[in-house]
């Protein structure tokens, strides 16, 4: 082929890729919210003379036209795929392959980050608990790169370590120990999280060590909708789903859910079946993220209640320990801040659980 | 706005592109002029003004200077314009140093002024001193156009980060250049090739230094690892784009000095600045240094001279002492190097080249460091001091990580890809192979490049601050 030609190509097709996207850009009809992000995309930004003179328009522009970029998925897709097999990346956006899991590297160790979660424990203890006849526990649930990461050569939290140094300034509070219950096959694939169906074990040893013995039984049952975990669309690779399981039985069927999310009491139910079918399937569980959730047992022997200090992991562990509760509140102080709480929950002389992983509370700047 | 951006590639490029080619010949300057102008307003709305007036005063001192020419008149009026150009450059860049270190020297509180840096003002204003200088030298005519002198100050792909072109390179292509396939297509290889440098090799190495920063488990090799990859980082990041700025330039029918010719693989620090920011050097070669005597003074007054041009040349990287430092360390390098260092660097073979890494990787640490209390902990770190371990469990993870970057950076940095295409090239089949091969990998290289972009977050251009 002649230069000439060649040349002649080059500007063609190059012309052509550029006015294509260009176009695209142009008129395409904009997406309001990533369903593989999970989150809200970026409008086109308000056009005045005010925002162009402050930059405002300019900076709001460039995260509207990486929002709304065309294939945008494909795009990132594209871009994770380059990273992983031509520049043999480990990691694409901190998200790494290991064991058939996808997962996201947590590190290192925030001895700040553990602090403010420690201070913001002590707060809820000073306020609400010292002084009553109430027993505090704490577990806390390693994430899934505990059994991931260092096996397959990531940078890894010492787990140990990280426990050790947390309970050490939460003191006043009984540890109750859950790790050498877990392995990576307790984690979903795509997600972070664990699966109910492996966590009776964890659920009896928790109640165990609360004085409470469980030994109901439960039906095993799969939720026909594919659950495609946090990392799948982080990670932007095309992945298998995973499937949930959730456990029922008729002490669970006949709890009496209540959020208090919106400061008047909603009726609601252990497994949420429109959650599951929203943008986080793990949403099922508790209905995912409330601030405030009680749950109350009518069939409990017992007149003992348990309030949970909590994150999204204890929406899957919650149903397991109703059994052995009159009523377990739920309380997720990412979502109300704990000076509200005594204006919610009346602190007498209930069990008191910290449930908490350990990338929040790495990470735990969201508290309350 | 970013070269390597969604807006300047999706909206700003393909429609300057579509006007610039559309209207007649005549309008042309035009159309650049005011796609330059939204350009630099993307960034910084309000410094368009001082663009303007430093442009305003350009043009009708340099009509002046030319009026005036071989009169006293033109010497003021040169001198004038130095004033306003370094005036201009040492207010916004320069006067927080001053009074920073006047109150440290003094021991007073003087407030500082905290103004804002102008986008590009350092490269702008180089630009109009060259343009001015000229003039009164006799050696370009001035531009009656407004608009004409306004499109070389301001011209888009050279306004913010350079290279430095001077007036004379381009005096003609303003009113008279011209379009053909062959140059757009170069063009177009040029651009592409400088936005994969800065956003697959550059943004990588970038956000590796980052990471180094930020780590709290830092070991000697760690050290090396950030001085590497920072050179790495810098040369990439300025050299994509001074590539992207001299393919924008071909597209637009402008021909612009070329910045950068593998420094790396210099066999002396000469050597390195001939070819490290080409422009900038031969900038203060012919507008400073050579003003001032040059070499073909008495030995303590070509000394000074060199002295005097570095410290210069650090400065203008930026207001604070570790560029001052850094400007200096190279005088000090280049005046052994004149004195006697070179005939021995002759005699150590492929170890010049070792030498010149090596120095110019501790230049780069002391160059990226906030201030010199971190420049020397770094280079402390690199040697081992404070008693850190040798490697890391984190080195070693980054190493890996980032290990194919790294060597495709250092390959990149070296003319070895360029020879591999030639002798390729030579061949029958290895033509034939190549000229179907070239403009797919172009289009797929902007397709890969834009899904960095949709899905990237570190995107900074390190010349933007000078």
């Amino acid at each position: 082929m002649r230069e000439k030609t060649k040349n002649i190509i080059v500007v063609i097709l190059l012309a052509a890729v550029l006015l294509t996207f260009s176009l695209w850009c142009w008129l395409r009809e904009t997406d309001d919210f990533s369903d593989s992000e999970r989150r809200v995309l970026a409008s086109f930004p308000e056009l005045s003379v005010e925002t162009l003179l402050s930059g405002d328009f300019m900076a709001k522009f460039e995260d509207y036209s990486l929002d709304q970029f065309p294939l945008r998925d494909k795009m990132r897709q594209l871009k994770a795929v380059t990273e992983f097999n031509l520049f043999l990346r480990r990691d694409n956006n901190d998200i790494f392959l290991a064991d058939g899991h996808v997962s996201k590297l947590e590190y290192p160790m925030s001895e700040a980050m553990l602090d403010n979660a420690a201070a913001k424990f002590q707060y809820l203890y000073d306020t609400y608990m010292a002084g009553k006849d109430m027993d505090i526990y704490l577990s806390i649930v390693p994430d899934k790169n505990a059994f991931l990461a260092k096996s397959n050569g990531y940078l890894s939290l010492d787990y140990d370590k990280f426990i050790e140094t947390f309970r050490s300034k939460v003191d006043y509070m009984e540890y109750i120990d859950i790790t050498d219950l877990l392995s990576a096959d307790d984690y979903y694939y795509t997600d972070s999280h664990w699966r109910q169906e492996n966590l009776l074990d964890i659920a009896q040893r928790i109640a165990g060590q609360m004085g409470v013995t469980l030994s109901a039984e439960y039906t095993e049952n799969i939720l026909d909708i594919p659950f495609y975990g946090v990392y799948c669309g982080q990670s932007a690779l095309n992945l298998k789903p995973d499937t949930i399981k959730y456990l029922t039985n008729d002490i669970l069927d006949n709890c009496i859910v209540t959020s208090y999310d919106t400061g008047k009491p909603v009726e609601k139910s252990v497994y949420n079946m429109e959650k599951a079918a929203g943008k986080d399937t793990y949403e099922l569980f508790m209905s995912g993220t409330d601030a405030l959730l009680v749950a109350e047992n009518p069939a409990a022997e017992t007149d003992r209640e348990l309030i949970i200090f909590r994150d999204s992991f204890g929406s899957s562990l919650a149903p397991l320990l109703m059994e052995g509760y009159a009523k377990v509140t739920l309380v997720d102080i990412r979502y109300v801040h704990s000076a509200m709480l005594g204006n919610l929950i009346e602190f007498e002389n209930q069990d008191v659980l910290f449930l908490y992983s350990t990338t929040l509370l790495n990470n735990s700047l969201a508290f309350k | 706005m970013l070269f390597s951006g969604i807006p300047f590639l999706f909206y700003f490029l393909t429609s300057v592109l579509i006007v610039y080619f559309i209207v007649p010949k005549c309008l042309k300057n035009t159309v650049l002029l005011l796609a330059s102008l939204i350009f630099y307003a993307w960034g910084e709305p309000k410094f368009v003004i001082i663009m303007l007036i430093s442009l305003l005063l350009g043009y009708i001192i340099g009509l002046l200077i030319e009026k005036y020419h071989g009169r006293t008149a033109s010497k003021w009026l040169l001198s004038l314009s130095v004033l306003i150009s370094i005036g201009l450059l040492g207010y916004f860049k320069y006067a927080d140093f001053m009074i920073a270190n006047f109150n440290a020297v003094t021991g007073l509180s003087v407030p500082l002024l905290r103004v804002a840096l102008p986008i590009g003002i350092s490269f702008y204003t180089f630009q109009l001193l060259s343009y001015t200088i000229d003039v009164y030298r006799g050696s370009v005519a001035a531009q009656k156009n407004p608009i004409s002198l306004a499109t070389y100050i301001a011209l888009f792909p050279q306004l913010i980060a350079g290279p430095i072109v001077r007036y004379s390179d381009i005096a003609t292509q303003l009113n008279h250049r011209t379009h053909s396939f062959d140059q757009a297509a170069l063009g177009i290889r040029r651009f592409i090739f400088g936005l994969a440098k800065k956003v697959l090799l550059a943004n990588a190495l970038g956000e590796l230094c980052d990471i180094f920063r930020a780590s709290g488990d830092k070991s000697v090799l760690f050290y090396w690892l950030y001085a590497i990859s920072f050179c790495l980082h810098v040369y990439f990041d300025f050299s994509g784009y001074s590539d992207m700025a001299i393919g924008l330039g071909k597209l637009f029918g402008f021909d612009f000095i070329e910045n950068f010719n593998y420094p790396y693989i210099s066999k002396s620090i000469t050597e390195f600045w001939r070819r490290w920011h080409i422009s900038l050097g031969s900038w203060f070669r012919d507008y400073v240094y050579i003003p001032m005597g040059g070499n073909r003074v008495p030995k303590y007054r070509w000394f000074f001279n060199i002295l005097t041009v570095w410290m210069l040349t650090g400065l203008w990287h930026g207001a604070s002492w570790n560029f001052v430092i850094w400007g200096l360390y190279f005088a000090v390098f280049l005046l052994l190097e004149k004195l006697f260092l070179a005939p021995l660097l002759e005699k150590i073979g492929a170890f010049r080249h070792v030498y010149v890494l090596f120095f110019v990787a501790i230049s780069f640490v002391i160059f990226n460091a906030v201030d010199m209390a971190q420049a020397f902990a770094d280079i402390g770190g690199m040697f081992g001091a404070g008693g850190i371990p040798f490697s890391s469990s984190e080195l070693l993870y980054y190493l890996r990580n980032y290990g194919v970057t790294l060597l495709l950076a250092v390959i990149g940095s070296t003319p070895l890809p360029q020879k591999l295409v030639r002798i390729v090239r030579t061949k029958k089949w290895g033509s034939a192979v190549l000229s179907v091969a070239e403009p797919l990998v172009l289009a797929g290289l902007l397709i890969v490049i834009t899904a960095y972009l949709v899905d990237g977050s570190f995107n900074p251009f390190l010349y933007f601050r000078f």
